[in-house]
């Protein structure tokens, strides 16, 4: 049950030399050709830390590095164009969408000379900047972005820490990255002393997190997947659901690994102790994207097998290595089944969710 | 608006009004004798009667309303003697307008005699087809009524006697006097004559006080079908000691022998270290948690309490002096965190229908529906002598009584609810079937095999 | 500080009339008195809140805007903490911390343009316990990082928006002193005027508060129809005007759930002079003597349930013993209508702890002269229930019906962001 972002290695593509792609380069050498796709690729590689989205949005940054000069409409022609490839290269483009979009969106927004921020609160004060002050701005903090987003983090450790109550126990799977800074923290303050159930579904990503919160010196319980809705049927200290997620779509449904939309669905389902659903997820990975008919994950550019290897066979042509690995695969989870979300911007309610991308249109 | 000054006043009068429970026997002596305080024309005598007959009527019109309505046990018998019951019935209220007249005639006016029979009138419209126990003067009983089930029908009205199974072992002991001094009359026969003649005056005056719990429809049913079953040709002692060993048995299986039963299968329910939730104050429920204490297992009890009785605040007292630690919530509220922190919630029964729903003290189904939510099991204590097998009910408002001391719009109470079986996760009965922990619509097919070649 | 004058104002009423002749010290120990035997609670507590505030920013001193938000929040966290329960105070006290900000920053517009400076100026306002703590990355930018690690909410910026990421301005790099404060070295003058504007603005959401159960009200004609069977659990206020109003319109019928016996000694029967007022309009009354609903509920078309405080994620405060109503409701397929006024909308997600209901007072129930058994039982008695968003139908604000998802938007309108993750009863300011 992957619940969270970290990109699939980078599997056959050649990987260009590592130095090439550190943070310093930000030209590529001038014989070749940019290649987006490789960029990106090389980004994740580099990075164990950086989620799809912002390894999106830098090698975007890099790719206006490598386009020297040129008229601002020129410059989002070329985005554009990359931005296409880019999504095309990956059977789950979602998480990458979700950054791209932001960027673009960043910068169509300078080009109109528009504010960037919006909705309530001072942060409204700020400068509008022109078109090549952006684009300056942007190349120059191409650090400082993916500081940020890591720095989101740890934000969304300090609003989740209260959602985690002394003397309970948190039910989590995944592996995400997210929830495990959550439980870190929340472990440190002395006032609370609580447990995790954590879902063991095989996927090393859990594994790891797992050992991270024994390490910490955590009380974890592991459980297979098939005991969840046992577990939250009779364990009656669970009063908080955790997971991550790989893209947050409008609706304020998720995208994330097999077996959330099932936790999620059991969450709301058993009768139990009172127990809430919470997604810890930064905002970057909003994807401006509505699912709204079946199939809903080809719907939003996800490549990976239909429902089971039967239909495969028999409809579907598509070349089986040009799919998400099955353990790497996703599914999409209702809103209806989400109490909140936990962001570095505070906590959101699905139908928030809408609101905050129908802002930057 | 009139009405409800009435009826806020008529409480207080109807418990001044009423006989002490304690000497109800002497009560009529004491009214048909008493004061006489205003001599009256006998013109205002003759319209005051007329009045009070009138009213009478109507009472007794509205009364047989809404004993059908909630009553078993006379359909029942009805059916047992096939048409005739029901004639009998139509032709009680004939024969008591014979001497009431009279009666009336003889005794000063009543205070309050008037407001008692507008009693009903303060019921709010829309709970006006529930019954409500009703304190009749003994004095104005039926003459047949026997002393015995005088009393019981006072201690009945004033709630002296409360839940389903004292009323039913009251009621079964005061009926046992009845046969006990019973001959038949010449010319008549114990089978054709007991049940029209005898029996049902005192069912009939019993029901007038309060509507007939389930579990008293059952056993009188039961009973009618066993005098049914006396052979004429018997001889009359022989037919009466054998009515009298039936009811005894009756009681004894029925009553105590399910009770050591339920508590006992139910305490084994009962593990270490739980935490049981329960509501009020049931009799079987207190059984089971002192049972349970008494094998030597060690939990703790919440218990949820209605306000407006404080039964359970009776309980508490007696687990607490079992040493069994108590958490007392005078009320409903907070009860969705005591619920989710409870292992069970053990709940006592009135009676349970045909549709496998509960019939229990108002507040009942609350508990047991969040319990439920909770996933806590919501286990049902009850004696099969209350399963009614051929009623169904879906809501509260089917089979109810309202409370008679809050019945006006200032103040009104059901006395019961009913809590249907999705909220149940199991029943004991002192049917050990499974364990003793089986759905309620088992026990009632079970009953249906067992019950008529046992009694009958 | 003791309660100095607290004897002399046992209620609100008389409490807002002391204002005048006490020192604002000496009104808000009295206050905080008053919240602590809740002598003073529900909505009131809002107006106590704001009438305090009012009296803060009138008569403390106070030189720039962060003294007077500093005064504010230390004002509003006392009266918080004394009622830990009352959530609209925090909500009080998050509005007029709000409205400073906004008339600071309009303030400051008109003096001159600091542009980038300013966002982070009022942002820095925001009270940071956490000393700074360099991180070892290197600031590789013209733009500095994020150098303080967030401790706790208070230290959280949460301004809204998709790019956040990419925003110029260091969210909270600048130093925590007033010293960048434009008014900090503004004239007597400019300070005098934000008091005064401050001051109207808290006059504005008194008229507010005054005028809600009004407005709510004149939604009720829309909600109860003809011939309905309406059950108000213990009717507040709010409720009371909502059923009267309805009553001038409409022949229905109320049941009204009241959860406790009346005490021995009181002659008047619960709820009289709602009835009275309802009976007199041709609409009839029941008094349930009851908690337990379940029962009632198949005969009723709808039940009102009056809002301590509505959260974030649409969950309500109410009275104790509601839940199981609610549940009732929900399980018969009975709409809950919840009325709460706009400044009940807590901004802010309820917690844990927030659900586990109050204790009330157990002795009211029992008389400790029961003797030793009693004396041996833990009595639990809660005083408020929380009604999980699931169950609640429709709420019905001052300025309307909403639905749950809508409850977002309006909180955004009424909150600024900055003091959404300020915490009233954490902060020791």
């Amino acid at each position: 049950m992957a619940t969270d972002d970290i990109a699939p290695p980078a599997q056959d593509l050649p990987v260009r030399p590592k130095e090439n792609t550190s943070s310093s380069t930000t030209q590529n050498e001038p014989s070749k050709p940019f290649d987006i796709v490789a960029t990106y690729r090389s980004l994740l590689q580099s990075d164990p830390e950086i989620t799809m989205s912002i390894a999106a949005i830098e090698a975007l940054i890099e790719l206006m590095g490598a386009t020297p000069s040129s008229t601002a409409m020129e410059l989002v022609e070329k985005v554009r164009t990359e931005k296409a490839k880019l999504l095309a290269s990956a059977p789950n483009p979602l998480p990458i969408l979700a950054g791209a979009d932001a960027f673009e969106q960043y910068l169509l927004r300078s080009l109109r000379g528009q504010s960037t921020a919006f909705g309530s609160g001072s942060a409204s004060q700020q400068p509008v900047l022109s078109f090549d002050d952006t684009r300056q701005h942007l190349l120059q903090n191409r650090e400082l972005f993916a500081h940020r987003a890591k720095e989101a983090r740890e934000k969304i450790a300090i609003w989740g820490t209260r959602y985690v109550s002394d003397n309970k126990i948190v039910l989590t799977a995944g592996g995400s990255r997210t929830v495990t800074k959550i439980l870190l923290r929340a472990a440190q303050d002395e006032s609370k002393h609580f447990k995790v159930i954590y879902v063991q579904d095989g996927n090393p990503r859990s594994d790891n997190a797992i050992r991270e919160l024994r390490e910490a010196g955590l009380e974890v319980e592991t459980i297979v997947p098939n005991k969840v809705a046992f577990v939250l049927g009779n364990q009656k200290y669970i009063n908080l659901v955790l997971v991550g997620a790989e893209a947050i779509v409008q609706n304020g449904g998720i995208v994330s690994g097999m077996g959330t939309a099932q936790l999620a669905f059991l969450t709301r389902h058993v009768d139990g102790s009172m127990k809430r659903f919470y997604v810890a997820a930064e905002t970057h990975k909003i994807a401006r994207k509505t699912p709204v008919a079946d199939p809903i994950l080809r719907q939003l550019g996800i490549r990976q097998k239909e429902i089971s290897r039967f239909e495969q066979v028999a409809v579907d042509p598509e070349n089986i290595s040009e799919l998400l690995p099955e353990k790497d695969e996703v599914e999409y989870t209702e809103p209806s089944l989400i109490d909140g979300f936990i962001t570095e911007q505070g906590i959101m309610m699905t139908s928030q969710i809408w609101e905050f991308t129908d802002g930057y249109l | 608006m009139t009405t409800e000054t009435n009826g806020a006043a008529a409480p207080k009068d109807a418990a001044k009004n009423a006989p002490a429970p304690a000497n109800p026997s002497t009560a009529p002596v004491a009214a048909a004798a008493g004061t006489n305080p205003e001599k009256l024309t006998p013109a205002q005598l003759k319209a005051k009667a007329k009045a009070e007959k009138a009213a009478r009527r109507a009472q007794v019109k509205e009364n047989r309303a809404a004993v059908v309505a909630a009553e078993p046990a006379k359909k029942e018998g009805a059916d047992g003697k096939g048409g005739k019951g029901k004639g009998k019935q139509d032709g009680q209220p004939g024969q008591s307008k014979g001497h009431r007249p009279s009666m009336s005639g003889r005794r000063p006016s009543f205070p309050g005699t008037e407001k008692e029979k507008d009693v009903r009138r303060g019921i709010p419209q829309c709970f006006s087809h529930v019954p409500m126990a009703k304190r009749i003067p003994t004095s104005e009983a039926h003459k047949d009524v026997h002393p015995a089930v005088l009393v019981v029908g006072q201690q009945m009205a004033t709630f002296a006697i409360k839940d389903s199974i004292s009323r039913l072992e009251a009621t079964m002991l005061a009926l046992r006097k009845v046969i006990e001094s019973y001959e038949t009359p010449e010319g008549n026969s114990l089978s054709r004559h007991l049940v029209p003649h005898v029996l049902n005056p005192q069912i009939e005056y019993l029901t007038e006080c309060r509507p007939m719990c389930f579990a008293m429809g059952n056993a009188i049913r039961l009973l009618k079908a066993k005098i049914n079953s006396v052979d004429i040709n018997d001889p009359e002692d022989e037919a009466k000691e054998d009515l009298l060993e039936w009811i005894d048995t009756l009681i004894k299986e029925r009553i105590n022998l399910a009770h050591f039963v339920i508590a006992r299968t139910a305490a084994d329910l009962i593990n270490k270290g739980d935490n049981i939730l329960t509501y009020g104050r049931h009799r079987l429920v207190e059984k089971t948690l002192l049972k349970a204490k008494e094998t030597g297992k060690e939990f703790s009890v919440t218990i949820v309490d209605d306000p407006y009785d404080r039964g359970g605040l009776v309980l508490a007292k007696s687990l607490r002096r079992a040493d069994i630690p108590v958490l007392y919530s005078p009320n409903l509220g907070g009860l969705q965190l005591k619920v989710a922190t409870a292992t069970n919630v053990l709940l006592g029964g009135e009676a349970i229908f045909a549709n496998g729903s509960l019939n229990a003290a108002s507040g009942t189904a609350d508990v047991a529906m969040a319990g439920r939510k909770a996933s806590a099991k919501v286990t049902i204590l009850c004696e099969t002598i209350n399963f009614d097998r051929e009623r169904v009910s879906v809501d509260s408002l089917t089979y109810n009584e309202i409370d008679p001391e809050r019945y006006t719009a200032d103040s009104f109470r059901l006395l019961f609810d009913n809590t249907q079986d999705k909220y149940i996760t199991g029943v004991v009965t002192e049917f050990e079937s499974g364990g003793g922990n089986s759905p309620a619509q088992a026990i009632l097919a079970l009953l249906r095999r067992q019950e008529d070649p046992l009694i009958a | 500080m003791a309660p100095v004058h607290a004897a002399y104002a046992p209620s609100l009423d008389k409490w807002i009339k002391s204002l005048r002749s006490q020192s604002l010290e000496a009104s808000i120990e009295s206050l905080i008195y008053l919240l602590k035997r809740r002598q003073v609670k529900g909505d009131e507590c809002a107006t106590a809140t704001a009438h305090t505030l009012l009296q803060v920013v009138a008569r403390s001193k106070w030189h720039d805007v962060d003294q007077l938000l500093n005064r504010v929040q230390s004002a509003g966290s006392r009266l918080a903490r004394a009622a830990p329960n009352e959530p609209v105070i925090g909500n009080i006290v998050r509005r007029v911390l709000g409205l400073i900000r906004e008339e600071a920053t309009e303030d400051r517009n008109i003096d001159d343009d600091v542009g980038s400076e300013s966002a982070s100026d009022i942002q820095a306002l925001t009270p940071v316990n956490a000393p700074n703590q360099q991180g070892n990355r290197p600031a590789p930018t013209p733009v500095q990082t994020l150098q303080r690690a967030p401790t706790g909410l208070a230290g959280l910026q949460v301004s809204k928006s998709m790019f956040n990421l990419f925003s110029a301005a260091g969210n909270s790099d600048t130093p925590l002193t007033g010293a960048s404060t434009p008014l900090s070295q503004a004239q007597p003058a400019s300070v005098h005027a934000l008091r005064s504007e401050v001051i109207e603005g808290i006059q504005e959401l008194m008229d507010e508060l005054s005028q809600a159960d009004d407005q709510i009200a004149s939604f009720s004609d829309i909600q109860i129809h003809p011939d309905d069977y309406v059950l108000a659990y213990q009717p507040s206020k709010t409720v009371e005007r909502f059923l009267i109003k309805a009553a001038s319109r409409r022949r229905f019928t109320v049941l009204i759930a009241n959860s406790e016996p009346i005490q021995p000694g009181a002659t008047e029967t619960p709820y009289a002079v709602l009835r009275k007022k309802l009976n007199s309009h041709g609409v009839t009354t029941i008094n349930l003597a009851t908690n337990a609903l379940m029962a009632y509920i198949p005969r009723v078309n709808k039940v009102i349930f009056g809002a301590k405080a509505v959260y974030q994620n649409g969950g309500v405060l109410v009275d104790s013993g509601a839940y199981i109503a609610a549940e009732a409701a929900q399980e018969f397929l009975k709409p809950v209508i919840v009325l709460g006024a706009v400044y009940k909308l807590c901004p802010e997600d309820p917690s844990d702890e927030t659900v586990i209901s109050e204790l009330g007072n157990p002795s009211r129930f029992v008389s400790y002269a029961n003797g030793p058994e009693i004396d041996a039982l833990e009595i639990e008695n809660t005083v408020s229930d929380y009604l999980p968003p699931s169950l609640v139908d429709v709420y019905i604000t001052n300025l309307g019906p909403q639905s749950r998802p809508h409850l977002a938007s309006i909180l955004a309108d009424h909150y600024k962001v900055e003091d959404i993750g300020y915490s009233l009863h954490e902060s020791e300011v």
